[in-house]
């Protein structure tokens, strides 16, 4: 008698946790297969996934979403961060960086908001260089410093000089990127998601 | 019920010979692993701390790229999670479950490897974050080496616990024991479940959340309600006040629960009847969480001036309490009108916070302070000490909880209104961040208080623990 | 899209977890394993801590209310 108690309890026990694992992932997992890469999309270029992974190692996701919601759900529309997404959107993430947090803003288009390289470079050097009162870190290991010298003497080495403003950079030196930063800023630039999708494929 | 294995020496207390026989046997595993949690628990705070103050001082330590709030984040959620939590959970069940049992703890060797691996675990995966080598998926960003580790261990203490139970001296199987065994069962397959290789794009998400939900469901949660049910009858001296509520309770939970874990991506792009069968199973929590409520409530009613007198009272009470509010908070979070405004905010960090320290971590407390004493053999020292414990960490998780709560929302109902640009909602906060740094530190100086009566205990330090002449007897039988 | 079919797999598997959890309690109580319900409150108590009794005073306890205090004398 004991024994029966107590295996069908964990038979019980059992049955309920696959039983949300079913409903929860596996189910809407065939159903997701099935969706296919949007046709506007592209998959990373080598460069990007560097970026990607920079991103992933500084941890960006904790303070960024990647994610919009469609009209009615938040105003995500009307800031203008771009359409719903949808899981077309998502097929090469691996992994996914949705993220659940917008200490700062959604970055699902920020590639088709804030094109200028140099802005984010700037930002990534010294947030505050670039949106005062910003509380988001600074990421100086991604830049080196140099003695002050006309930027065409560090083009000429095929160095990418940031025009980070004087009272932001120590005295007289320059920020020069590092490849991580220019890998980063790649993968920023390269999310944008403006090209159009079929209504109601969420 | 008369148990059947009277040591020699004991025949004055034939029950109790049972007590001295599972925490005797249980004293060196449990020992380890609290005093390993204990370790986590300073290691976590502290990361929790820095990161903290990096809202507040966001050029803080800005040049260390171990430091960067983007890796001590997750630094301070692993240690917390994976190490206090898990760790204390790990000795809570093993005490708990040889005693319900009325047993030794049987594979004791299996115990100590699991605590060896598990901490190797955690100390390996919260290196490799702050090194850089995260995988990205919140609430698994250990590297899968790490992983693997922690899988192993807590199949070995999954094992120790089921052979222990299985060579059980009593019928009955008390209601922590359920809580236990569905634990130390769903867990390790979660975790396993969760760790495959083979998701990715929002499929990923979906299991990533389903996750991180499941693991307060069948781990943390369980734990805390286990202690409750078991530390509050057993402290004032009266049996649970409806047995019978404690049973639909668990098993409505065990139905409901795991469902929720969606609810973390409200409004994201995932098919909308699976986020509708998450809101609806996070409100259906309601009911096992009333008759949790209900049932604690009325066991306490004409004992709350029990309060005074234990440490182990307080803490439990003060944490069944707030599993209550966060249950509540919990399930309206999910009303999608709700959610629209506290989704993506400081909110759920509040949220976050009520659950797993407010009810998990204050019960979990109460435990070792119970717990402790009857594994050494030894008092409390300084009883006051544990009172500026309680009251600080009390005053300052509730700091903690209403700046989050009230912040964070404030932070929402700016970030809907498009009139404002975004940055309005970022200085909004600031006040309420600091608050939040503020308790923090308040919550650090009760968790050195806490440490320091620890570290007391483990070196016995203090008055030795009254016992009954014929102890010692049966103690050295029980070897 | 799949969501029709993917709902029909979702009710259907509900169903049968439903039906094997209603019918592993209606075995439970059938064969009485709720029957001993009260007194399974009552295990974690026994002679030597008896219901009624503090078992933790780490902050003290009134002496007039203390069953404990002749016992505690014979300390080791
Ligand atoms: C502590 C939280 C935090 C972290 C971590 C963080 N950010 Fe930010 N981010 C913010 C805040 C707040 C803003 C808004 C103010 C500003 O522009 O700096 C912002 C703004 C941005 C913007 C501009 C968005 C816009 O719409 O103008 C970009 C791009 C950005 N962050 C990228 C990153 C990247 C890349 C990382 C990781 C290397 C990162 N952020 C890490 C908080 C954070
Ligand atoms: C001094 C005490 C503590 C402080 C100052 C603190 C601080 C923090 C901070 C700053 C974050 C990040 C929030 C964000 O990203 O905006 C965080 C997250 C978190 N903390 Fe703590 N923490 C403390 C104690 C604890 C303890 C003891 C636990 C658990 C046992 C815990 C569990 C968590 C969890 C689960 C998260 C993730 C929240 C989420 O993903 O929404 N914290 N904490």
């Amino acid at each position: 008698m004991m024994f029966i108690r107590a295996y069908v309890f964990f038979l019980g026990v059992l049955a309920t946790l696959f039983l949300g694992w079913a409903a929860l992932t596996f189910i809407p997992g065939i159903q997701i297969k099935e969706v296919k890469p949007l046709p506007g999309l592209k998959p990373y270029t080598e460069q990007e996934l560097r970026g990607r992974a920079i991103y992933i190692r500084e941890g960006c996701v904790y303070c960024h979403s990647q994610q919009t919601r469609p009209d009615g759900f938040g105003v995500d529309q009307r800031r203008g961060w771009g359409r719903p997404s949808v899981p077309g959107d998502y097929v090469y993430d691996r992994p996914h960086l949705l993220g659940t947090m917008r200490t700062g803003p959604d970055l699902f288009n920020i590639g088709a908001r804030q094109p200028s390289e140099d802005w984010h470079l700037i930002h990534l050097y010294n947030p505050r260089a670039t949106s005062p009162g910003s509380i988001m870190p600074p990421y100086p290991w991604l830049f080196e410093e140099a003695e002050e010298a006309p930027e065409e003497f560090y083009r000429m080495q095929g160095k990418r000089v940031v025009p980070v403003p004087e009272q932001f950079r120590p005295e007289g030196k320059v920020v020069i990127a590092t490849q991580e930063a220019l890998d980063l800023v790649a993968y920023l630039l390269s999310l944008n998601h403006t090209y159009p999708v079929k209504a109601e494929k969420r | 019920m008369k148990s059947d294995h009277s040591i020699p020496g004991t025949e004055e207390a034939p029950e109790l010979s049972y007590r001295i026989l599972s925490d005797t046997s249980s004293s060196a595993p449990v020992i380890v692993f609290f005093t390993s949690a204990v370790v986590w628990l300073l290691v976590g705070t502290v990361f929790g701390l820095i990161a903290s103050f990096k809202f507040n001082f966001p050029d803080w330590l800005g040049n260390i790229p171990a430091l960067t709030f983007g890796r001590v984040r997750p630094a301070h959620l692993n240690s917390v999670i994976y190490g206090w939590a898990s760790l204390g959970i790990a000795g809570l069940y093993v005490w708990l479950t040889a005693r319900l049992c009325q047993t030794e703890v049987h594979w004791r060797r299996l115990l100590y490897i699991s605590a060896i691996l598990w901490n190797a675990g955690v100390l390996y995966g919260v290196v490799s974050i702050l090194g850089g080598h995260s995988q990205g998926i919140e609430w698994l960003e250990f590297p899968k080496g790490a992983q693997t580790l922690i899988a192993m261990a807590s199949v070995l203490l999954s094992l120790s616990i089921l052979r222990t139970f299985y060579g059980r001296r009593v019928k009955h199987i008390y209601v922590s024991l359920w809580y236990i065994l569905a634990s130390v069962i769903w867990f390790p397959i979660l975790y396993v479940i969760a760790n495959l290789p083979f998701y990715s794009g929002v499929t990923q998400a979906a299991v990533n959340w389903w996750y991180a939900h499941n693991i307060l469901t069948v781990w943390v949660t369980p734990a805390g309600l286990a202690a409750a049910y078991y530390f509050i009858p057993k402290v004032i001296g009266r049996p649970i006040h409806s047995y019978y509520l404690s049973l639909l309770g668990f098993w409505s939970f065990a139905l409901f629960y795991n469902w929720n874990g969606i609810h973390h991506l409200i409004g994201g792009p995932l098919p909308t009847w699976l986020i509708s069968v998450s809101i609806v199973a996070s409100v259906l929590m309601f009911i096992p969480v009333i008759t949790v409520a209900i049932n604690h409530h009325l066991t306490m009613v004409g004992h709350f001036g029990k309060l005074r007198y234990s440490p182990t009272l307080r803490f439990v009470v003060f944490g069944a309490m707030c599993y209550t509010a966060v249950s509540f908070q919990g399930s309206i979070q999910a009303l999608r009108s709700f959610n629209e405004i506290t989704h993506f905010t400081h909110y759920t960090v509040g949220h976050a916070h009520l659950g797993l320290y407010a009810f998990f971590t204050m019960s979990i407390f109460g435990a070792i302070y119970y717990i402790m004493p009857r594994l050494t053999k030894w008092e409390w020292p300084y009883p006051v000490l544990i009172k500026f414990h309680f009251w600080l960490v009390a005053l300052g998780i509730t700091l903690y909880v209403i700046s989050m709560t009230v912040g964070g929302f404030i932070q929402g109902l700016y970030m809907n209104d498009p009139s404002r640009p975004f940055m309005d909602s970022v200085q909004v906060t600031k006040p309420y961040l600091m608050a939040r740094s503020i308790a923090g530190v308040v919550i650090l100086i009760g968790h050195l208080f806490f440490i320091y009566l620890f570290y007391l205990m483990i070196k016995r330090k203090g008055v030795k623990r009254l016992t009954p002449p014929w102890y010692e007897k049966a103690e050295e039988y029980a070897r | 899209m799949t969501i029709p079919l993917a709902g029909v797999i979702l009710i259907a598997v509900a169903i049968i977890g439903g039906a094997i959890a209603m019918g592993a309690f209606i075995w439970a109580i059938r064969t009485k394993q709720f029957k001993d319900l009260n007194t399974g409150a009552y295990v974690i108590f026994d002679k030597e801590e008896p219901v009624g009794e503090m078992t933790d005073t780490t902050f003290g306890y009134p002496e007039k209310n203390n069953p404990k205090k002749e016992e505690n004398k014979n300390e080791v």
